[in-house]
């Protein structure tokens, strides 16, 4: 943590070499949720780079009173927003990105029918998350990927906790019945242990 | 008293760990009690546990990531880095522009929008009703009288004495006479016209006046000198 406040010093200095080496830190993260918003890796790394450049401009505005991946997720919810109130997405829902570049299901070492299975699968996850509105998806990525809670969803996007709430329920129910997810009626006392010990 | 639809509403939120603390023993406890609600549970963690490691397996893989930060390394080191994504021409960025315009959007908080809505609403049913009051005056009220000032041409008036004989029958009679063959031979034969009679006979009835009044011009321009 000491080196990241030693680089975000460096950084609002003006040394490129020290947010780049910030960035490195939360990239792939920032990268994973915006193609997963997106559903296209070029406008996801567009719209990851827009992040980054802002976050640069504005670094000096960073008061140390949160962490600072916090504040970048609030620079990338803000983003994520203003992209799709322009419609700045090249509306290439079709293409999967799983067919234009390597994703970790395609890394060897898995068997083939695994990968396939897999395949299936997020196909249909992506499929959802391409039926749901923008603001559902963002929820569901914001609530399921990074974890913030309702409150804090609902403040950042300017909505009520039951909204949040509600978006998030239509969300699951949807993934819910493309996946098919069968009753796990010989593990449910685990679920059970687990929900009583926290997600 | 277990409600399963009340349950399951709240099985999401016990999946995602947002269910109060003081509500999560009880709910626990109903989910020990009953099967179904517990199946669902279950479908419900799975639905979450797939997606998530559906969306772990979509990430890029390794290779992917030094490409990535040697292009944003590049773009930071560029002196003017431009924050929009993708380079536009000038027609386009105003036609962006106008749609940002076009779609922007102001976040109002529900009570607030409440408000407004009623506000406006109001507002136009003032208008319309102040509207069709007016329309209604216009056509029920009676004609307006409007008096104006109109100059007219002063009448001139002039008088004419004209004398008509009272006795027409007598009239006609004395026209005939003079009309007559016999008087118009006699005119002929004796070669005189006779130039005082119609003056006459026109004076016929005409009673003169017993006085005479006449004024004397003494002197004249001769006796002057």
């Amino acid at each position: 943590m000491n080196s990241e406040l030693h680089l975000i010093k460096l950084a609002q200095a003006g040394d490129t070499d020290a947010f780049c080496e910030l960035a490195r830190t939360y990239e792939r993260r920032i990268f994973s949720l915006a193609l997963h918003y997106c559903r296209d890796h070029q406008d996801a790394e567009d719209l990851s780079q827009e992040l980054w450049l802002r976050a640069y401009a504005a670094l000096t505005t960073f008061r140390f009173e949160s962490s600072f991946y916090t504040w970048l997720r609030s620079i990338m919810i803000n983003c994520f927003l203003n992209h799709r109130r322009t419609n700045a997405f090249r509306n290439r829902q079709q293409t999967d990105p799983v067919d234009s570049f390597k994703t970790q299901n395609d890394i060897p070492g898995a068997s083939m029918e695994t990968r396939l299975q897999n395949r299936l699968v997020i196909d249909r996850v992506k499929r959802v998350l391409m039926e749901v509105s923008p603001q559902q998806r963002l929820v569901f990525l914001l609530k399921h990927e990074e974890g913030m809670t309702y409150e804090e969803i609902s403040r950042e996007l300017g909505c009520s906790t039951g909204t949040v709430k509600k978006s998030v329920a239509r969300t699951v129910a949807r993934l819910r019945e493309e996946l098919g997810v069968p009753k796990a009626n010989d593990e449910s006392e685990d679920y059970i242990s687990c929900a009583a010990g926290g997600y | 008293m277990h409600n399963c639809n009340s349950t399951r509403k709240s099985l999401t939120d016990l999946a995602l760990n947002e269910t109060p603390h003081s509500q999560k023993e009880s709910l626990l406890s109903e989910l020990k009690g009953c099967a179904d609600c517990r199946e669902e549970f279950a479908a419900i963690r799975e639905t979450l546990r797939v997606s998530e490691q559906a969306l772990t397996l979509a990430s890029p893989e390794e290779s992917f990531w030094a490409g990535y930060h040697s292009r944003l390394s590049q773009r930071l080191a560029e002196p003017a880095a431009p924050i929009t994504p993708a380079a536009v021409s000038g027609t386009n960025q105003l036609w962006l522009y106008l749609k940002a315009i076009g779609t922007a959007s102001v976040r109002v908080p529900a009570p607030v929008a409440v408000v407004l809505l009623a506000l406006f609403f109001g507002a136009g049913t003032l208008i319309a009703n102040h509207w069709k009051r007016t329309v209604d005056t216009v056509t029920q009220s009676p004609p307006q009288v409007i008096t104006r000032t109109i100059t007219v041409p002063q009448e001139k008036l002039v008088t004419r004495i004209v004398y008509v004989e009272r006795n027409r029958s007598r009239a006609r009679t004395r026209h005939a006479e003079l009309n007559s063959p016999d008087r118009v031979a006699n005119t002929v034969a004796t070669g005189r016209t006779d130039t005082a009679d119609p003056t006459a006979m026109s004076l016929v009835g005409f009673k003169p006046t017993d006085q005479v009044n006449m004024k004397v011009l003494k002197g004249s321009y001769r006796d002057e000198r």
